[in-house]
């Protein structure tokens, strides 16, 4: 083995304080997270005894399990797709520079930096079926006959949740556009500007192959947090009505904090890892080649 | 750069101010007594921070503080206080909540305090929805109720009397959808409850309760649900709720309905009927009260396999609890604290704060002119006699009826029963589906606390 | 596009992104009927501050601010020293499996918190921190440190090596180039990093909720309590409330919003 040399001590010394939190409070909870799927563990009672892979058998064999996964792919596929559809919009129209932007993006900005607790409470207000305001303008408009009460109905609960996780979540998409479109080089479009190639022309057939990989990057990062989202969901609906709501990430919690059944819980967590580990293959294959 | 500078002066001052802002003001050889309660509402507050005041101008010597717990929160605060080490040294909640504590060896038995208040031993009313939800078989009690809730059916007599109804005649279940029928026709929601994901699985116990079903035997505990004839009793109430539901009688969005929505609606005006413990009372008389005069209550009407009228009602009760630890230690204190809430006084102001749904249960209390003095409880004087009378002989909660249940607290604070219901009810799972769902949940919880499923036979 | 329709379609975004803000806003000063009516109201017609009133006084969330404070302030401080020391050694060392460091950071910042939050409760449970403040920060640094490593190690790498080159020559020790050179010349780095400690930990709702409880509540805390409170929902203190918690990071963004942006581009653009 090579002996270290003096400015690699040093160089370890300085990663110190950050390893330690990292093997204390990451890679640590993170064995015991493992370790705890192969157990029966119930919090209350102290409950533990070992349980080779049931955990996982009966997960895997359980209905709730499975549905709950669907919703999740749904909600985090529904959610992307608005979020990046609206912040590339947006991206497209701030791409300039003039007078007043600067406000502007700043308050593009705002849903995304409030507290997901006054995201929620501000549309759970506004989506009341009594004295919400969104519900109240569309049977003044006559879009909907009588007040549609969104978040007790198991058909609309889910697709409400995601319209206000586009709303908070699109903000960072959408500076991170910013910045790609800004990378992309001027001289690109001279030439199509010369051949009288129509703004859209331009749009696809230049801008958008030439991100087409950062978007990609972009878009698989906020994959894994939108997979992940908890404390939205939870504040809107809890899970509910009937499940309607009821993503992995409310699962795990359910069967923990609601059950106390850590094991059964951490089993579940596992399958959340191994999303995170697919997607974040993608992602460091995908930044390779882009270096 | 200059901004930057701002912002770290900016925060430095925040911090400091925090600093100096945490200085408590620890007081010096005096008894601290805690108690932590989930009697959170804002009018609960006033009331405690009322009697608080009241007891510590008596008792210089003695410091109450009160920490607010939500039920949601209450079992994970316990668990983690064990460890942490701040614990109350009482605590005010409910019968889950005690008989919760009491197999976790975390509370001192109550008997002499309770014979301190009532000495004769007559004084609280008889029956299950009083001290007895909190006496174990061997006779201790582990929590003193100050006061009881009471869940039957709200109404409004002003829409009842205008369609010529009389409301006594509402005797089963037919009846009132009947009745039902007859005020969506005029335009009214007919029924308000919450059937939230936390709070369904209350109305399935409460209509399997109308329908003469417990789920556990009233004598040893047994669980109940194997026999087909009980376990058709909780059929026909999931039956009943979804014909409600099915017909257009409850609102469009009861799925997300919490207690707080009906009582609200029923102050409004907009529901006819509620499924309710008496807190509408307290939410009229701020949102509306005008309201007032036109609330009335009845008892449940009893299901197809109900035997007896009225049928079995369900009720809360919020007990005074003791913590084994605190009690060697500062017994003194907290013997006069307990005894000095119990004085009729301050009952009834404990009581006042809700009107109707916190219910004393000391005859010497109910009797007493104090409690009355409360106007909106005085206007509805003739309700609470009349529940009293009719709704507290057969009232008990689901799983108490043996005795302190540790599985009673587990059913209501797992969310199993009311995601079966909310399943049944809004995601067409089939009838078999729920019940099957309800029973293997029931017996893993059994399961897992060990409790005895034939029920504790000598 | 034409650049006034451009700039229209842009003010009417912008208006229907901040209407829920400024609803909740407004909400907070509507006297009771009003929030409650049927017939929506934007504009309240009569101002009331009883919402605020009633926050400070009789469900008081004064001991809330105080915890929130503490909690981002103390998560902030031992993130800054994790991180610029951390940033400082992945950017100017050299060491055997530097790389496979690098990634490991951005492979934690990814990781879920409902994936960490069970044995991380657990552990805490086990140093008797649940429900101490040392506990929470101690959750929320698990989030802001691999963040603020990889964003401030991008910025520490673009100050040129050269000028602790010469620091170097003229005796200086690791010690003095770090404090005396990289920090200063990272400032909109740090700055940024320390905004997004303060805002992501005063907002964190899931670690909060579990580790703490009682009168230790975290602002969100305490509003979801309010919120998920059954018995009664004071809706007008509950958007008081909500009003005060979005203060701070609102303030505190816009003080350091350019180096903000900047650095979480760098982060989501490029490594």
């Amino acid at each position: 083995m090579r002996r270290l040399t003096r400015e690699a001590k040093i160089g370890y010394l300085f990663l110190l304080p950050s390893i330690a939190v990292f093997l204390c409070f990451v890679l640590y909870p993170f064995i015991y997270t493992i370790v705890l799927s192969f157990f029966d563990y119930n919090w209350f009672t102290k409950k533990t005894l070992f349980n080779g892979i049931g955990n996982y058998i009966s997960l895997f064999s359980d209905q709730t399990f499975w549905a709950a996964l669907g919703r999740t792919i749904f909600y985090t596929i529904g959610t992307l797709a608005g979020q990046c559809i609206l912040a590339f919009g947006i991206a497209l129209l701030l791409n300039k520079e003039y007078a007043g932007i600067g406000i502007i993006r700043s308050i593009f900005l705002l849903p995304w930096i409030l507290p997901t607790v006054v995201t929620a409470l501000a549309w759970r207000m506004m989506l009341h079926e009594r004295w919400g305001v969104i519900t109240y303008l569309l049977e003044l408009f006559n879009i909907t006959d009588g007040r549609v009460a969104f978040l007790a109905d198991t058909a609309l609960a889910l697709p409400s949740v995601m319209a206000v996780s586009i709303w908070r979540g699109f903000p960072l998409l959408m500076v991170s556009f910013i910045a790609a479109l800004q990378s992309v080089p001027k001289e690109l479009y001279e030439a199509a500007i010369i051949d009288g190639a129509s703004w859209f022309n331009q749009l696809f057939h230049i801008t958008l192959p030439y991100l087409r990989k950062l978007i990609a990057i972009i878009v698989l990062f906020r994959t894994i947090w939108v997979f992940n989202d908890y404390d939205l969901v939870w504040l809107m609906t809890r899970g509910g009505p009937a499940f309607a709501t009821e993503t992995l990430p409310i699962y795990v919690y359910q069967r923990s904090f609601g059950a106390y059944k850590f094991g059964e819980a951490t089993s579940i967590a596992m399958v959340i890892f191994f999303f995170l580990v697919v997607m974040s293959g993608f992602y460091f294959k995908l930044i390779e080649k882009e270096d | 750069m200059k901004k930057r500078g701002t912002l770290v002066v900016f925060i430095l001052l925040i911090s400091v101010l925090a600093v100096f802002a945490n200085g408590t003001n620890e007081s010096e050889g005096k008894t601290h007594l805690t108690f932590w309660t989930a009697l959170t509402t804002t009018a609960d507050q006033q009331a405690h921070q009322k009697i608080i005041e009241a007891f510590q101008a008596e008792n210089p010597d003695i410091e109450v503080t009160v920490e607010y717990v939500s039920h949601k929160d209450w079992y994970t605060r316990m668990m983690t206080s064990v460890t942490s080490g701040d614990y109350p040294d009482m605590v005010l909640c409910d019968q889950s909540e005690v008989a919760w504590m009491y197999y976790q060896g975390m509370l001192a038995p109550m008997n002499d305090v309770l014979s301190a208040i009532d000495p004769t031993g007559t004084d609280f009313v008889s029956g299950k929805a009083s001290i007895d939800s909190c006496r174990t078989r061997d006779g201790n009690v582990w929590g003193i109720p100050f006061s009881m809730n009471i869940n039957a059916i709200w109404y409004r007599a002003d829409i009842l009397d205008d369609l010529g109804i009389d409301p006594d005649s509402i005797r089963t279940w037919d009846d009132l959808y009947e009745v039902c029928e007859l005020v969506k026709g005029q335009g009214y929601t007919a029924m308000g409850m919450a059937l939230a994901r936390e709070a369904a699985y209350q109305q399935l116990c409460i209509w399997s309760n109308a329908n003469g079903c417990n789920f556990f035997d009233e004598e040893n505990g047994a669980y109940l649900l194997d026999i087909p004839s009980e376990r058709k009793k909780v059929e026909d109430a999931l039956l009943y709720l979804k014909k409600l539901n099915d017909n257009g009688m409850m609102p469009a969005g009861v799925s997300n309905w919490m207690w707080v929505d009906y009582r609200t609606a029923m102050a409004n005006g907009e529901v006819v009927f509620t499924s309710s413990w008496g807190g509408d009372i307290g939410v009229a008389s701020e949102v509306n009260p005008d309201m007032l005069e036109n609330l009335s209550v009845m008892v449940h009407p009893v299901g197809p396999d109900g035997e007896e009228y009225p049928p079995y009602h369900d009720a809360g009760i919020w007990a005074w609890s003791i913590t084994a630890g605190a009690y060697e230690t500062k017994k003194e204190a907290i013997d006069k604290w307990i005894e000095f809430f119990f004085e009729p006084e301050n009952i009834s102001i404990a009581c006042a704060a809700r009107p109707v749904y916190n219910l004393p249960l000391q005859k010497s209390v109910l009797e007493s002119d104090v409690f009355y003095s409360d106007p909106i409880t005085e206007m509805f004087k003739d309700e609470i006699e009349y529940l009293f009378e009719y709704a507290l002989p057969t009232a008990r909660r689901v799983g108490f009826e043996a005795g302190p249940s540790i599985v009673a607290g587990q059913i209501s604070s797992q969310l199993f029963l009311s995601d079966a219901v909310q399943n049944y009810l809004f995601n067409n799972w089939s009838l078999e589906e729920t019940m099957e769902y309800i029973d293997s949940n029931m017996k893993d919880v059994m399961e897992e606390f060990n409790y005895p499923i034939d029920g504790y036979n000598e | 596009m034409n650049k006034v329709l451009r700039f229209v379609v842009l003010i009417i975004l912008c208006l229907i992104i901040i209407f829920p803000i400024v609803n909740i806003i407004f909400t907070s000063f509507k006297p009771s009927e009003e929030i409650f009516q049927a017939k929506y109201q934007f504009i309240p017609t009569e101002f009331t501050l009883q919402w605020y009133e009633e926050v400070f006084t009789i469900t008081p969330i004064t001991g809330n601010i105080f915890n929130s404070i503490i909690v981002a302030i103390g998560t902030m401080i031992i993130n800054l020293f994790a991180v610029t020391t951390a940033a400082f050694s992945l950017s100017r060392f050299k060491y055997p499996l530097k790389n496979a460091l690098s990634k490991i950071t951005i492979f934690t910042y990814m990781f879920p918190s409902i994936l960490l939050v069970l044995p991380l409760y657990l552990i805490i449970g086990n140093l008797g921190l649940i429900n101490k403040y040392p506990g929470l920060i101690i959750a929320h640094l698990t989030f802001t440190v691999p963040y603020g490593i990889w964003l401030l190690k991008g910025y520490m790498d673009t100050v040129p090596k050269s000028i602790d080159e010469c620091a170097t020559i003229d005796g200086a020790g690791y010690w003095k180039i770090f404090t005396a050179i990289i920090i200063p010349l990272s400032g909109p780095g740090i700055a940024s990093i320390m905004t997004y400690t303060l805002i992501t930990s005063w907002n964190e709702y899931l670690y909060s909720s579990v580790i703490m409880s009682g009168r230790n509540k975290t602002l969100p805390v305490k509003i979801a309590e309010f919120i998920m409170e059954t018995s009664e929902i004071r809706w007008g203190t509950v958007m008081a409330a909500a009003c005060i918690a979005m203060l701070p990071v609102t303030i505190i963004f816009q003080f350091l919003q350019k180096d903000f942006i900047k650095g979480l581009t760098a982060g989501a653009v490029k490594e």
